[in-house]
């Protein structure tokens, strides 16, 4: 239901309801400098609210407000109309238009009185006159809403506004996109089981190809490794994850890296562990949780790329059941702890 | 990674069982083998390794890198693009 609609009650005082005139009308003329006539026992010259309308250049408007119903006492009269209008004569500089604002309800013998006094008035040069019965002026109210917030803020509550704001905001393929962005910046996309394969990708064996990728410059999976003799490092790698549960691999790019690592993988894989690789190096934080209780070793191609902290956090997090084994493209040896180990290339 | 100990490792194993090399070798390098006028598959992993500081430099020139640089460089001037190189 519009505000409109509602029967909403004049403020309880006539200060109150002078104050809600006086806000009303700087929205409508858009004044914000108009203001009272004056404090209370001054002269006001039948203007209460005086402001220029549009801001046009010292071209005033008057409101007298007149707080006239049961609640008030009395209702407004054509001969009080008369008097304040001889009053508001004697305002300087000389209004262009005097308006009666009331919480009296709509009178037809009022309106029509101030109708043929408006005309009259202009036809002899004099200020324009009108009266706001209190159905009037709750219309202008529903036209700015922020002064309805203020007085009546319980009748501020704009259903149509709050539903256009709630169909213009994200949805449906919006919301998944960015449901998707922040599992990939929390790196939480583990927790979430369906979401875990894409961040941690099973390797498998069972797939060799024998030393022809590997004589013609391919790259090598898993399998290929399998095919490859097997490298010393490869036996020092499952060590160090045996006794220290992580290990980095650093070695300029050719030095065989990949087959090393899916070399000593393999070993732990026949030992019944699952072996898994990071599949976005991008992550910016990741938990190593298993969707079961099984033995995993986290494998972390690319280690260059990923931030210090997420590196040192992946690696506190390795335990007898939980290994990690990252390796990193540059031959950029850091040391993390106070007594690290580092022996031929390996940085534990 | 020590580049040339993998080297060293992996010429050792291939020169280890040398009929399953000389299988995968020669599916990429038809020069390699036991036929008269064929380089000695051996000889092959020697002078690769000789070569090699790393992995790959190894299994380039033992899987015949070179004859088919020389192989796309040829077919790069037929066409005028070896400036490129």
């Amino acid at each position: 239901m519009d505000f409109q609609e509602k029967q909403i009650l004049p403020p309880k005082s006539w200060e109150l309801f002078e104050e809600l005139c006086l806000v009303l009308f700087r929205a409508i003329w858009q004044d914000p400098a108009a203001q009272k006539n004056g404090r209370r026992g001054q002269s006001q010259h039948g203007v209460d609210i005086f402001g220029e309308p549009g801001k046009i250049g010292n071209v005033f408007h008057g409101i007298q407000c007149k707080g006239k119903d049961a609640a008030y006492g009395s209702s407004l009269t054509t001969d009080e109309i008369d008097s304040e209008v001889a009053k508001a004569e004697g305002f300087t500089p000389p209004i262009k238009d005097l308006t009666f604002a009331t919480t009296a309800l709509r009178d037809a013998h009022l309106q029509e009185h101030v109708r043929k006094l408006s005309v009259a008035r202009a036809g002899n040069g004099r200020f324009t006159v009108h009266v706001l019965a209190w159905e009037d002026i709750q219309s202008l109210l529903a036209e700015h809403p922020s002064v309805i917030e203020r007085f009546y803020p319980e009748q501020a509550l704009d259903m149509s506004a709050i539903l256009r704001s709630v169909q213009a905001m994200p949805h449906g393929q919006d919301v998944a996109n960015m449901l998707a962005l922040v599992q990939k910046c929390i790196g939480e996309g583990q927790r979430l089981s369906p979401a875990y394969a894409p961040l941690w990708r099973p390797i498998t064996y069972d797939h060799s190809r024998g030393l022809g990728p590997a004589l013609l410059g391919r790259g090598l999976g898993p399998g290929d490794a399998l095919s490859c003799p097997r490298l010393i490092e490869a036996d020092i790698v499952v060590r160090l994850l045996r006794s220290a549960f992580s290990a980095r691999l650093v070695g300029d790019p050719g030095t065989g890296k990949s087959v090393c690592a899916y070399q000593a993988t393999h070993t732990f894989a026949q030992q019944g562990w699952s072996v898994v690789r990071l599949g976005d190096p991008q992550v910016l934080n990741v938990n190593l949780a298993p969707p079961d209780d099984k033995p995993t070793l986290f494998l972390v191609d690319n280690a260059h790329l990923m931030g210090q902290d997420v590196l040192a956090d992946i690696e506190d997090q390795a335990c007898p059941t939980r290994f990690c084994l990252r390796f990193i493209r540059h031959p950029i040896i850091r040391l993390r702890t106070a007594g690290p180990l580092q022996w031929m290339g390996f940085a534990q | 990674m020590d580049g040339f100990r993998a080297v060293k490792t992996i010429a050792s194993a291939l020169k280890s069982d040398l009929p399953v090399t000389l299988a995968a070798v020669a599916r990429v390098d038809d020069r390699v083998g036991e036929r008269s006028m064929d380089e000695d598959l051996a000889r092959c992993i020697d002078d690769a390794q000789s070569s090699s500081k790393f992995p790959w430099q190894f299994c380039f020139v033992l899987g015949g890198g070179w004859r088919r640089a020389d192989a796309a460089a040829d077919a790069s001037r037929a066409h005028g693009l070896d400036r490129l190189f």
